[in-house]
């Protein structure tokens, strides 16, 4: 595995992101290599997002909804 | 007017200060290479959603004359509404300002206090980019109507109507059929351990009495458009064609339900000549004629009640139909003494604390009780399997059986009209079972009683009274009601109408302007879940506050 990998995160405002708030509350502990980005719905999540990511170095996209 | 960006960072006393190194926050936001066209003041607190830390952070933005507000804290579901009010005090447009959460997503998961400081930082630098992109937006204030339309007169709607209804607040109750109390109308007691039978006419007479409550019989909803506070609605009354054209603000659907046919099971033959009864047939029997009798007039001897007819088919329990198996055969042993019952049953439910105690006086009055595991009905003939797996044949005089309860075509007719889902099952989906159990996915659409799935009446009115309550908190009246802000919007010089939108929004927000052959979104239906904004082949579609731009900048921060 890549020793500093990029997970971009996609989390719905209504679940996964709430979820990774209690992640937090909970001090559940996991990699620095998640990187979150708030939106309203995961059905925002354009398929052309998901491409500029990886062509801008994304390892790996979480879409949480 | 240059850009001067205020990022403020907040200590959450030892929350955040104890886990990441605010001091180089500071320093490293302050001296950003790519920011250096911009002015940016950088500050720590010690707790930004105090009543301190809120005057600090209202002075700043006025006296700074900020341009754009960042505010490094906790989770947005915390504090984002307390940072927008500070924002609104001032000359800042609420939407130029962004939350960004270094305590649940930063702080308290990463152990490591450089390792949680230089994420910090990265989120930051996230913020102030998407912050940079972002355009002011400005609430709408739409007036709102209170007034509540209901529909169904059964136990459901009649509560619902006298939660609701007062002087402020006019009900609109229509009943498609002539009479009021739904199949409990139908009823001669309800179960002992519930109120008297009296109880419903005393509802009705209190329904039809009161002055803010209009009832419009043998009416059904013909059309309605509009959202939460702004309903226009249309009805028709079933015998005239007559239509009447209201508003309301709110509308709850409490149409019920009925009995699936026990004939279409291939296990169950019979006809109108058989000594056949639904339980519903005993109760309009015992109404009309005051007294049970086989179809000769003569007195049955002997019964069997039949639990769960049509339960697997269905897929689900009804309920209800074992208390009122039990409560109909209360009324053959008062009125034929020494009669023999037999009740079949493959499951028994009984979910009220009164039920055991109910089920239990029964034995004591001599009724037979016998667990099967099939049963068929050819006319009044019923084979059966008991538990030990003998199969048995009985001809009582009088066979009443419980089929499943269904939802109604009604349902399937008034979510066409509203865009309301149905379940699998028919009966109307709730927004969340748990969370949300009487809104439906519409604002200003609610659901009570059997149309939502079986219940017996005791629950039809608790959530008749919910759906009331959420409608007194929502739609106050002489209030304005403020939409989402954060909507799409679709640009009219993209827009080749190809209509793809308008399947993709779940809430029916957009409509196809005929005219102008583009689609256009109602932005008092959108809630900015975006979901169109992907489907849009075209591009024309935007989301206001989520926009491609803004996305792109906090990716690009992520992955620098
Ligand atoms: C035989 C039997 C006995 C029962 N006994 C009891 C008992 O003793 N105690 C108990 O708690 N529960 C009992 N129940 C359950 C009880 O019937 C239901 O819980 C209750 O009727 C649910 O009330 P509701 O208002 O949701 O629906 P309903 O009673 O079905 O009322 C719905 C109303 O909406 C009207 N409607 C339908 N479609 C439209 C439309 N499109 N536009 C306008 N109006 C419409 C209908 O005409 C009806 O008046 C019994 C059920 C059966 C079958
Ligand atoms: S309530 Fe009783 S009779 Fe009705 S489906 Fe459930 S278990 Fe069967
Ligand atoms: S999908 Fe795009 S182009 Fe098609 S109607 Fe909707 S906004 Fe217009
Ligand atoms: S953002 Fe969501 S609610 Fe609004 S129009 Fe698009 S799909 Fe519908």
């Amino acid at each position: 595995m890549k020793e500093n990998p990029k997970i971009l995160s996609f989390l719905c405002k209504w679940c996964s992101y709430t979820g990774a708030d209690l992640a937090g509350i909970n001090r559940m502990q996991y990699p620095t290599a998640i990187l979150p980005i708030k939106i309203m719905c995961s059905s925002r999540v354009d398929p052309v997002f998901l491409i500029k990511s990886y062509l801008r170095g994304a390892d790996g996209i979480l879409v949480g909804g | 007017m240059s850009d001067k960006i205020g990022i403020y960072v907040c200590e959450c006393g030892p929350n955040i200060s104890g886990r990441v190194d605010i001091d180089r926050i500071i320093a490293e936001i302050s001296n950003l290479e790519e920011f250096s066209d911009k002015e940016l003041i950088v500050k720590p607190h010690k707790l930004l959603c105090s009543v301190g830390g809120k005057a600090f952070l209202e002075e700043e933005i006025k006296n700074n004359e900020l341009t754009h507000l960042v505010c490094a804290a906790c989770s947005p579901r915390d504090h984002d509404t307390t940072f927008i009010n500070v924002c609104k005090k001032t000359q800042l447009n609420p939407y130029m300002y962004t939350i960004v959460n270094i305590r649940e997503q930063c702080a308290w998961i990463i152990p490591d206090k450089e390792k949680a400081t230089d994420k910090a930082i990265q989120y930051i630098r996230g913020g102030i980019d998407r912050v940079l992109y972002q355009e002011p937006l400005f609430e709408k204030q739409l007036e709102s109507n209170p007034d509540v339309l209901i529909i169904g007169g059964g136990m459901a709607g009649l509560t619902a109507a006298l939660v609701l209804a007062g002087k402020s607040r006019n009900v609109y109750l229509i009943e498609k059929t002539s009479i009021l109390g739904g199949k409990a109308a139908l009823f001669s007691e309800f179960l002992p351990h519930q109120s008297d039978i009296a109880d419903l006419k005393n509802k009705i007479k209190e329904v039809e009495n009161n002055q803010y409550i209009r009832i419009f019989r043998n009416t059904e909803l013909e059309k309605i458009v509009g959202f939460l506070g702004n309903f226009e609605i249309v009805l028709k009354q079933n015998q005239t064609g007559d239509t009447t054209d209201l508003l309301a603000g709110a509308v709850i659907l409490a149409n019920g339900y009925e009995l699936m046919d026990a004939r279409e099971l291939d296990n169950f033959k019979y006809t109108d000549a058989d000594n056949v009864f639904t339980g519903l047939e005993i109760e309009e029997m015992l109404t009309s004629q005051g007294k049970i009798t086989l179809r000769s007039g003569e007195k049955p001897r002997s019964a069997a009640l039949i639990h769960c007819v049509g339960r697997k088919e269905a897929g689900y329990c009804s309920q209800v139909c074992c208390n009122y198996l039990l409560k109909t055969a209360g009324y053959l042993l008062k009125q034929v003494p020494g009669i023999e019952i037999i009740d079949l049953h493959q499951d028994l439910c009984q979910p009220h604390t009164e039920d055991q105690a109910y089920f239990e006086s029964f034995k004591e009055k001599g009724m037979q009780f016998c667990r099967v595991q099939e049963v068929a009905l050819d006319g009044n003939k019923i084979e059966y399997v008991n538990m030990a797996g003998e199969k048995k044949e009985i001809a009582p005089d009088m066979v009443i059986i419980a089929p499943a309860m269904k939802a109604t075509a009604s349902n399937e007719a008034l979510s066409a009209l509203t865009s309301i889902d149905l379940h699998e099952t028919g009966f109307f989906q709730e927004a969340h079972i748990k969370i949300n159990p009487v809104s439906t996915k519409t604002d200003g659409i609610f659901i009570a009683g059997a149309s939502r799935g079986p219940c017996d009446i005791s629950e039809a009115m608790i959530q008749a009274q919910a759906a009331g309550g959420k409608i007194l908190t929502q739609l106050i009246p002489g209030e304005k009601i403020i939409p989402e802000v954060k909507v799409s919007e679709i640009l009219e010089a993209y827009c080749t109408g190809c209509k793809t939108c308008l399947d993709v929004c779940a809430y029916g927000a957009i409509y196809f302007d005929n005219e102008r052959g583009i689609s256009v979104v109602n932005e008092a239906i959108c809630r900015g879940c975006g979901n169109c904004v992907g489907s849009c082949p075209s591009g024309a579609l935007r989301s206001r506050h989520f926009t491609n731009l803004q996305l792109y900048q906090q990716v690009k921060e992520a992955l620098r």
